[in-house]
This record gives C-alpha cells, structure tokens and sequence, in this order.
C-alpha cells in the first residue's frame, strides 16, 4: 500500500506527518499532511496544490536548523505518468516539480549541511538525484 | 513598480533543478546525508543491495558498491527496497530484506529476512551482514524503516507476524551498530502491507509512524515516541484528523 512518512525536528519538539488519504471521494490518494507540536495533532489537510489526479509516497525531512520541514511525493496531476513535486513548509502551499521527463516514482529526502539532496527511481530503471530548489 | 513585479516573477519561475543520474539499471532509491552535505544513496541493481556516494554536492557519484550481497536474489516493488542512515563518523548502515535460504528461494514468494550491513569507511566497503529479526521466516517480506543517530545508534521498525498478526517490532543496535538490543513489539494490528516509519530527534529519541490493520471501512495513522532512546514507548495517537477512507 502506502508507507507513511514522518520526520522530527532535531530539538525533538515539531513533528510531521505525511501519508496517503482517500477521504475526498475514497477513490483516487492524495497526499496529507500535519505539522505539529510533539504528538499534539490539531489539523491536517492536503501537500499538494493540485488534487487532480493520484498523489502517494510521500517522504518528509526537517532542515538541520528544524526551521523548514519538506516533503516530497508522487504526483499524477498531469494526468500522464507521475512525477515528483515538493514543498517546504516555507512555501506557504506553493509546489515544486522536481523529476524531468521520464516517469518517475518512490522519492526519498534527506538533510545535512546545506544540502537537501532528493532521489527517486524512472521508468528507465535508473536511480535520479536532484537537490531541493533552495 | 515595473522592476518589483518583474522580480516577483523571477522568483515565482521555477528553474527545474539539475538532474544527476546516480546508478542506472536500479531502483527502489533511499538516501542519507552527513553534517558535510555528503549524500549516500541505496538502491536495489541487479539483485543486489548497493550504495552510491557523493562527496562533490551531488555533482557525481560513486561506482556503486554492493553492500549486502544478495546474490542476485533481492527482490524491491512498492516500498520493499533497502533503507539507509549515516552517523558522525560516517559509518554507513544499509538494511534490507533478503533471502539467503535456498529451499526458500525456490517457493514464488520466498519469505526474506531483514539484515543490517554497516561501512566503516564512508560506503567504500561493507561488513558482513547481520540479521535483524530474532525470529526466522516470520517477517517474510520485511516492509522496514531504519534511521540513525549521529553517535551511530541504529533504529529499525518492520512488520513482524510471529505474533499471529501483523505487528510493528521494534529493535535498537548500539555501538555504532555493534550491539544488537532485543526485539520490542510495539503494536498489532497493523497493516500488513504499509512499511511503518522511523524518525529520530538529535537527542537519539525515535518516533514510528504506522497505518493500523484489522477488518476496518478506513485504517487510520498512528505513531508512537519514546523519550528514552527507544527502550520503551509512549500509546499510539491518531495522527489523521478526519477518516482516510482507506478499508481493509
């Protein structure tokens, strides 16, 4: 099915949450998320700025600082083969599209240093690396 | 006025980032970044688990290495691949599932065992592997989540069927990955097919996030904490506000 992604600040005060949800129409996934204190959950709504299409496998990572906290996932917005899309907290709901041209699936993020590297694998079963847009 | 717009506008386009190709003929990516911004990616590539680093920014990566050597016989799909961490001293820990046993690899779908393999020295070369789950063919495909702190404790959650049912167990190593801690089950049941999650604060305290199980309209996320290093945890709490509409 769908891993849920979840990431903690290094303070261990913030947390976040990102997972696959069905619960506009219980047919196509979009991916949710929440920001929190601890395990304190209050709201949650959708990562992406689009709900066209499917969106799954989300990943999250907080910035080394804990200011930003990013995700990224799957998305099938175009209505052709999924792509990849991110945003950070800092974004204020705005999304990047970060795969090229070739299908691409199951992104993976990390932090540390400045860095903020992302990869993903294609369908021309190549493993693909790009940094976060800073 | 003019020039402010236009500078709006600037920002708001979005220059696709530089791609890089790390390994070809692979999949099933995860990846780790040091304090230095060195990147260490996993990946599965011929049956085999390998690692491929990055000291230049991701401008290039390395030959990859096989860290656990599977013989040609790991086998990826959905979320099943290798995970990866890296600590301080850059000692890189792999895990993956795996079968080794011969009469199991000869049924459609053989039941794997989760195994840890750790680099001394920067993902150049690995030692031999270990296994992870005290009980044999009881995880038999592992779904997993590893993650690791800076002084090189290792925390790996997995779905785990001794039980009867699907369950999230729970072990630490410490030492640098040396010292295996004993295998903690932390809840059941859960989804049999959703790979729960690890998460880790700076002071070395994990939060696991998982989708419960059971005959079900919506299964729910949960995650657990622990304030003392993974040793014990706190109850689950529903992280969802609103059903997910995801049935049995």
């Amino acid at each position: 099915m769908s891993a849920p992604a979840a990431a903690v600040s290094p303070d261990g005060k913030k947390t976040a949450f990102a997972w696959m949800d069905k619960r506009r129409d219980g047919k196509d996934p979009d991916v949710y998320w929440t920001l929190a204190t601890g395990l304190s959950i209050s709201t949650d709504g959708p990562v992406s700025d689009s709900t066209a299409g499917d969106q799954n496998h989300p990943q999250l990572a907080f910035s080394p600082d804990g200011k930003l906290v990013y995700a990224v996932w799957e998305d099938r917005r175009s209505g052709g083969g999924q792509q990849i899309y991110g945003t950070h907290s800092g974004l204020k709901g705005k999304n990047l599209a970060l795969s090229g041209q070739s299908r691409a699936a199951y992104p993976a993020i990390a932090c540390g240093g400045e860095m903020v590297a992302v990869v993903w694998e294609t369908d021309r079963e190549t493993v693909e690396f790009a940094q976060f847009p800073k | 006025m003019k020039w402010t717009a236009f500078a709006a506008i600037l920002c708001l386009a979005q220059d696709p980032p530089a791609l890089v190709v790390v390994a070809d003929d692979a999949k099933q990516p995860q990846v780790a970044v040091d304090a230095d911004g060195g990147i260490y990616v996993t990946f599965l590539r011929g049956g085999n688990i390998q690692v491929s680093v990055s000291t230049d920014g991701g401008k290039t990566f390395s030959k990859p290495v096989t860290a656990i050597d599977s013989r040609g016989n790991a086998r990826g799909g959905m979320q099943r691949g290798p995970r990866i961490g890296v600590d301080a001293q850059k000692n890189v820990y792999v895990s993956a599932p795996v079968c080794f046993d011969d009469a199991e690899l000869k049924q459609q779908y053989p039941k794997a065992e989760l195994w840890l393999a750790i680099s001394r020295d920067g993902g150049k070369t690995f030692g031999d592997k270990v296994r992870i789950n005290e009980v044999e063919k009881k995880a038999p495909e592992a779904l997993h989540w590893l993650a690791v702190t800076s002084t090189g404790e290792v925390h790996v959650a997995w779905i785990d069927g001794r039980t009867g049912k699907p369950a999230v167990f729970y072990k630490v190593f410490t030492e640098a990955g040396a010292k295996p801690g004993k295998d903690l089950r932390l809840a059941e049941p859960v989804c049999e097919c959703c790979a729960p999650f690890v998460a880790i604060d700076k002071g070395g305290n994990p939060l696991v996030a998982f989708r419960e199980g059971g005959q079900k309209p919506s299964r729910e996320i949960f995650a657990m904490r622990s304030t003392n290093k993974g040793k014990s945890f706190q109850a689950p709490v529903q992280v969802n506000r609103a059903a997910s509409k995801l049935p049995t």
